[in-house]
């Protein structure tokens, strides 16, 4: 393993920030910590990055207890939201720094920062400021010279969070084919679901210090644990559907067509999510279509607002009191009209509270 | 796991590690050394000879324990309570005129004609002059017959002042002086306060069809006003203490008419030597001082404010 | 209102030359005496004992010369410097090591600590001048330097404490994360991340409480009474009993303001911050 977080607890004042919290990373593992601010992602990291001291638990790298090291000693290495450029340095001395510090000889530092350098497609700044420099260059400085002295972990604290959207969708896709080729075991941080979906090989998300759920993404999007997950992850959100368990096995819900049409294998996996507490039954847009003709389809809808985005359309539907969203290709659908709703089979879940 | 149990490092780095829990208090150890025993241990002491009747060149006297009788002698000193009616007078009259004639000068300044930059360098260097000589200089100035400001007076039909030496002009004259050397540094507050505001209201008042009075008024002033707070509490805490000028230009007279709380105690200890008697009067002087903030601090929002600049 | 006024007739640009000279009557009025201080400082008496005051003169270094060898000026200028830069580098260390703490620890009753930093700028000097005195003339240090340099450290430290507190919560703290987690220790990562961008900081907060130490009169003239004396002490002593030495005493103010006035001037950038004690910034 090669991080390996146990039973982590952090109070600050009498605010509990992280609850218990343990998890194993594996070597060249990209793990993704997602969820809200103030959930106690970013604590967590800096815990594991040895910048904040846990309350208790315990904190391994490669095995070796780093719990209360000094950062220094973790052989790791860290991005930061704002960067962390040291903003009196040259690009190339901020490069050069880590290696400096460790004593390493100059010509070596210099081949390093020159190799790491043209990884990153830097190389005409090196003698620029960061001050002078844009905000995708700063980051791009950042990782550098995280990289440039080979860390066993890669900590990432919202790396790209300062940045446009075109812009970070760019970062993403580099950042990920940069870590996966030099196969480093990375912990990254973000609030954002689009960058964790598309970049971990697992997702912890989440909520008022405590991990949710850890899964790989696609298992997350398909089988949220409860509420929080289904609402954080996928946009637009899932649609939820308050739902009680009723005599003989049978659930009831304001869109009486929709227990029925839950498959056996779900509501055989999942009895515990609903039964004797109040639940979700939970439908990801993508799998409601609909049909001009009001009676093809399993219950009928009136169309509220339709919203073209290009590929994908969104259809806001409202089925009796229940207001639904579905994402569909395109449709000729206009507000006001009512049409039939089809469920992709086996695609409803149970959730829980 | 049994591999790594090898490279757990020794229980001393994780102590040392702990030991950071004291490293900002050793961090504040120098200051709070400084603090305590420069500041406020002669401040302790003081309250103790407050209550003695120190007065070491009567030796007739009683020297010791004296209860409250010091400050029942202040409280029912005339001396007294007149020194901190000037003192009340100087500062009141000093802060506001320098405030107003700073905020003026704010908006004067806050255009871009040719030489304004170098006319803001050298309106600041009043404040940078050390005061004993702005005492030195302004005393020669007000010179009845030999000054140059009577002379400069002459041209404009105004007849010869006796400035400092007389006791009707002698407290205007103290209190021109004061706002001579600090408007300066009202100005360069209010100043930096004015270029920081930002363009957007000064831009929807206008479009809401705002005059340049009600702009002002409704707009600017509200908006300077944190940093017109803190600059005027600044400057009624120097106003009170004031000593250098006053002492060298009148030394609190002429008859007494600019005998300010600094120079009564200079007095009272170092002419005197009536020492448990300058205790007391010196810590009522604080008591007046404190309350005089704290009433200022409630009626401005004084804390609000720097707790907003805390939040940033 | 008149000021609104004025600040319309900006606005519209009317009226430009009417308040580039309004500006310019300010500008005189505050630059006059400095203007007169350093013609008087350069003026023999004859000259400015006459009336009405002469404007052209040929200029003499007399008064400059009698400041050093009536006055004592040489002695008290090295007490000046002694104490002071003794003083300013004292408060700035522990101001700024106290400065750090309150900006990058969590600390219970770190309020407390900054209000009563705060306090001691409060704080009228004549009301600790009497126990200061007692204190010193039982430990022996009355009349040397020590005194002084211990009393200006501290009316130094709020100053430090303050304005170096906004400083540095302005370097953001990644920055210096960053270097711990390149390798650095705390101090380390102090020594070579952060400090070097605290320098500007630190040069204008130095300059600033080196600025009301240099001019400090009251307690320098009560604490010391011939062996420490500073030069606003000694320039004080031009007062005759009888009369004023004109020139003497401009001469002594010309000496006494000049260091400060350039020093400020090259920091002016800063000055602001560091008057309103880091809460407005220029």
């Amino acid at each position: 393993m090669s991080v390996e977080i146990r039973n982590l607890e952090k109070w600050f004042g009498n605010y509990h920030a992280v609850k218990d919290t343990s998890v194993s990373i594996a070597d060249g593992e990209f793990f993704v910590m997602l969820g809200p601010s103030g959930c106690g992602k970013t604590t967590t990291l800096r815990m594991v990055a040895g910048l904040e001291l846990p309350t208790s638990g315990e904190i391994r790298i490669r095995g070796r207890d780093v719990t209360y090291m000094e950062p220094r000693h973790r052989d790791i290495a860290m991005a930061f939201q704002d960067y962390g450029l040291y903003p009196h340095l040259s690009i190339r001395r901020n490069i050069e720094f880590p290696l400096k510090v460790r004593k390493m000889a100059q010509a070596e530092r210099g081949r390093k920062v020159e190799e790491v350098a043209e990884m990153m497609g830097i190389h005409h700044l090196l003698d620029r400021k960061p001050g002078q420099i844009s905000g995708g260059q700063r980051q791009r400085v950042a990782l550098a010279r995280a990289l440039v002295r080979n860390p066993h972990v890669f900590l990432m604290d919202e790396p790209l969070s300062a940045l446009d959207a075109k812009l970070r969708a760019q970062m993403r896709t580099e950042i990920k084919k940069l870590v996966t080729r030099l196969g480093i075991t990375t912990i990254y941080v973000t609030h954002d679901q689009i960058e964790a979906m598309s970049m971990a090989d697992r997702i912890a998300v989440m909520d008022q210090g405590e991990m949710v759920q850890i899964a790989a993404p696609m298992d997350l999007y398909d089988r949220p644990r409860n509420r929080f997950v289904a609402e954080f992850v996928g946009s637009p959100a899932m649609n939820l559907l308050p739902v009680r368990a009723g005599a003989g096995g049978r659930y009831a819900c304001a869109l009486e067509a929709l227990p029925g049409l839950l498959s056996d294998a779900e509501t055989a996996a999942n009895p515990a999510a609903v039964n004797g507490t109040a639940g979700f039954i939970g439908v990801r847009p993508e799998n409601l279509s609909i049909a001009a003709a009001p009676e093809a389809g399993d219950f009928r809808a009136v169309v509220d607002l339709v919203e073209p985005l290009g590929q994908t359309t969104n259809v806001f539907l409202k089925a009796g009191d229940v207001d639904l969203i579905a994402v569909v290709d395109r449709t000729a659908a206009r507000a006001g009209d009512t049409v039939g709703v089809t469920v992709r089979p086996g695609s409803l879940r149970l959730v829980a509270a | 796991m049994a591999v790594a149990s090898a490279n757990v490092p020794s229980g001393s780095r994780s102590a040392q590690r702990a030991g950071e829990k004291w490293a900002p208090w050793t961090l504040l150890a120098p200051a709070l050394v400084i603090m305590n025993l420069v500041g406020v241990y002669p401040l302790l002491h003081s309250l103790y000879v407050s209550f003695t009747g120190l007065r070491p060149t009567n030796p007739t006297s009683p020297q010791g324990w004296v209860g409250l009788d010091n400050y029942l002698r202040a409280l029912s000193d005339g001396q007294f309570w007149h020194a901190v009616a000037m003192t009340g007078l100087f500062t009141a009259a000093s802060v506001s005129l320098s405030l107003v004639l700073a905020i003026g000068m704010a908006l004067l300044f806050n255009r871009k004609l040719p030489g304004f930059v170098i006319m803001r360098s050298l309106i600041m260097i009043p404040m940078l002059i050390t005061p004993v000589a702005v005492g030195l200089t302004w005393r020669i100035m007000m010179m009845p017959e030999l000054g140059v400001l009577n002379y400069l007076l002459g041209f404009v039909g105004i007849d010869p002042l006796l400035w400092a030496s007389s006791r009707r002009t002698a407290m205007i004259s103290m209190i021109l002086v004061d706002v001579w050397q600090w408007t300066p540094f009202m100005f360069i507050i209010i100043f930096a306060g004015l270029r920081s505001l930002p363009q957007s209201p000064f831009e929807s008042a206008a479009i809401d069809g705002a005059g340049p009075v009600t702009t002002f008024f409704q707009v600017t002033l509200p908006m300077l006003k944190p940093v017109i707070v803190i600059a005027t509490l600044l400057r009624m805490l120097d106003a009170i203490r004031t000593y250098d000028t006053v002492y060298i230009v009148t030394q609190g007279g002429p008859d007494f008419a600019t005998d300010l709380i600094s120079i009564y105690l200079q007095r009272v200890n170092f002419r005197f030597f009536d020492l448990g008697y300058g205790a007391a009067a010196s810590w009522l002087i604080l008591v007046f001082v404190l309350v005089a903030v704290l009433i200022y601090v409630n009626l401005t929002g004084f804390l609000r404010t720097v707790n907003e600049k805390e939040m940033r | 209102m008149v000021s609104a006024r004025l600040n319309h007739r900006l606005r519209t640009g009317g009226t430009g030359a009417f308040f580039w000279l309004a500006a310019l009557s300010v500008t005189l009025f505050f630059i006059f005496p400095v203007y007169w201080m350093f013609a008087s400082a350069f003026k023999s008496d004859e000259v400015s004992s006459q009336f009405p005051p002469v404007f052209l003169f040929s200029p003499t270094t007399v008064n400059f010369a009698k400041l050093f060898t009536e006055l004592g000026a040489g002695e008290a200028m090295v007490n000046s410097m002694f104490i002071v830069s003794l003083a300013t580098l004292l408060a700035m260390i522990a101001g700024t090591m106290a400065a750090y703490a309150l900006a990058r620890f969590p600390l219970a009753g770190k309020n407390a600590l900054a209000l009563e930093v705060l306090s001691i700028r409060m704080l009228p000097p004549i009301v600790s001048v009497i126990p200061l005195f007692i204190i010193a003339r039982f430990l022996g240090v009355f009349d040397t330097p020590w005194l002084l340099i211990a009393v200006y450290a501290l009316t130094g430290l709020p100053f430090v404490v303050w304005i170096m507190r906004v400083f540095i919560q302005d370097i953001p703290q990644s920055v210096e994360e960053a270097a711990m987690i390149d390798g650095c220790g705390r101090i380390e990562a102090f020594a070579r991340v952060t400090l070097p961008l605290l320098l500007p900081g630190l040069a204008a907060t130095m300059v600033i409480v080196f600025m009301f130490a240099w001019n400090e009169f009251l307690l320098a003239s009560l604490l010391t009474s011939s062996e420490a004396k500073t030069l606003p002490v000694i320039a004080a002593n031009a007062i005759k009993p009888k009369a004023i030495a004109f020139g003497l005493a401009c001469a002594a103010g010309v000496v006494m303001s000049l260091p400060v006035i350039v020093l400020v001037l090259m920091m002016q950038r800063y000055l602001v911050q560091g008057l309103t004690l880091g809460a407005v910034k220029g």
